[in-house]
């Protein structure tokens, strides 16, 4: 800033009052800090756009993995005990958004994370053991919230 | 993929299961586990569990003997074997080493078993012996219903407590 006014040889007493150079200095601010908030924004839209690919693609190749070793078995709690089941729910909130895409487009127990995650249940008795109602009671909680359109 | 080619993998579950003693039957569908597909459900996850059905008089754990009474409910009854017997249709089901249910499969009218796994496909195997493994155990109990006379209004084949 201060190689700016001096370039403008503007007089002593005039340099000392404040609004002046509060108006040069910002003048020229302005345009840096644009500059780099624009950086920044971009910066911060591409990494949180590159993280939010890199989880979708970790939770697709652990859903696969997932189905391939429990999908055999009739038993929900084996389903939630595995430990590829344990790493979804330990992605915490970021997974949300992502895992109700998924049971919106292959239905599912792997709602069973949101429940793990979030410690809700949205689930009215009358709908236990009945996947279709099931998953349509958390996609109608993620768009209360949300998380979905 | 279907859980077919799945089955002769390697690392498939079950070593008794052969290309020449099965036929997978359906395809792959996660609203339904074997104890429901045992009784003729395809509507519903049976099992106590916060997200499986279960009748709410039954006691919620998975024993041999709540999952028989919940069969009961159905009209099935114990039985001593899994031999065919004109009229009845019958349920084997599968325990682990510390006999608890891990499976059921239904039998079929010329003898056979048909079988949903887990969230994959149904299949219909020859035998019992041919998805004993440590993921199902062994067929430990058996029941069997009596099944619905052949008429206008039926197939013959299913149990008048169809739903």
């Amino acid at each position: 800033m201060s190689l700016a006014l001096a370039d403008t040889q503007t007089p002593l007493p005039q340099l000392l009052q404040t609004e002046v150079y509060a108006v040069q200095e910002l003048a020229e601010a302005r345009g840096i800090d644009t500059r780099a908030q624009r950086a920044r924004y971009a910066l911060l839209a591409e990494t949180v756009s590159l993280r939010s690919v890199m989880l979708r693609e970790y939770l697709r190749d652990w859903l696969e993995k997932w189905r391939r070793e429990v999908g055999f078995s009739s038993l929900l709690m084996e389903k939630r005990t595995h430990p590829i089941y344990q790493r979804i729910v330990e992605m915490g909130e970021e997974a949300i958004p992502l895992l109700l895409e998924e049971i919106q487009s292959r239905p599912s127990f792997i709602f069973m994370a949101l429940h793990d995650i979030t410690g809700d249940d949205p689930i009215p008795p009358e709908h236990r053991g009945r996947l279709g109602p099931m998953i349509e009671d958390w996609l109608r909680w993620g768009a209360e919230r949300g998380f979905t359109k | 993929m279907g859980s077919g080619a799945r089955l002769y993998e390697v690392n498939s579950p079950f070593p008794n299961l052969l290309a020449s003693n099965h036929r997978i039957t359906s395809r792959a569908d996660p609203q339904y586990n074997c104890f429901a597909w045992a009784a003729h459900y395809t509507d519903r996850w049976l099992q106590p569990d916060r997200f499986g059905y279960w009748p709410g008089d039954i006691p919620d754990s998975l024993t041999l003997n709540n999952l028989t009474a919940v069969y009961a409910k159905d009209g099935f009854e114990r039985c001593a074997s899994s031999e065919p017997e004109l009229g009845y249709e019958k349920i084997a089901i599968y325990a682990d080493r510390r006999g608890l249910p891990r499976h059921a499969a239904r039998q079929l009218a010329d003898g056979k078993w048909s079988s949903k796994l887990g969230e994959f496909e149904d299949i219909e195997h020859d035998t019992l012996e041919a998805l004993e493994s440590r993921e199902y155990g062994r067929p430990v109990r058996y029941l069997r219903r009596p099944l619905a006379p052949v008429g206008p209004d039926n197939e013959g084949l299913k149990s008048p407590y169809v739903p």
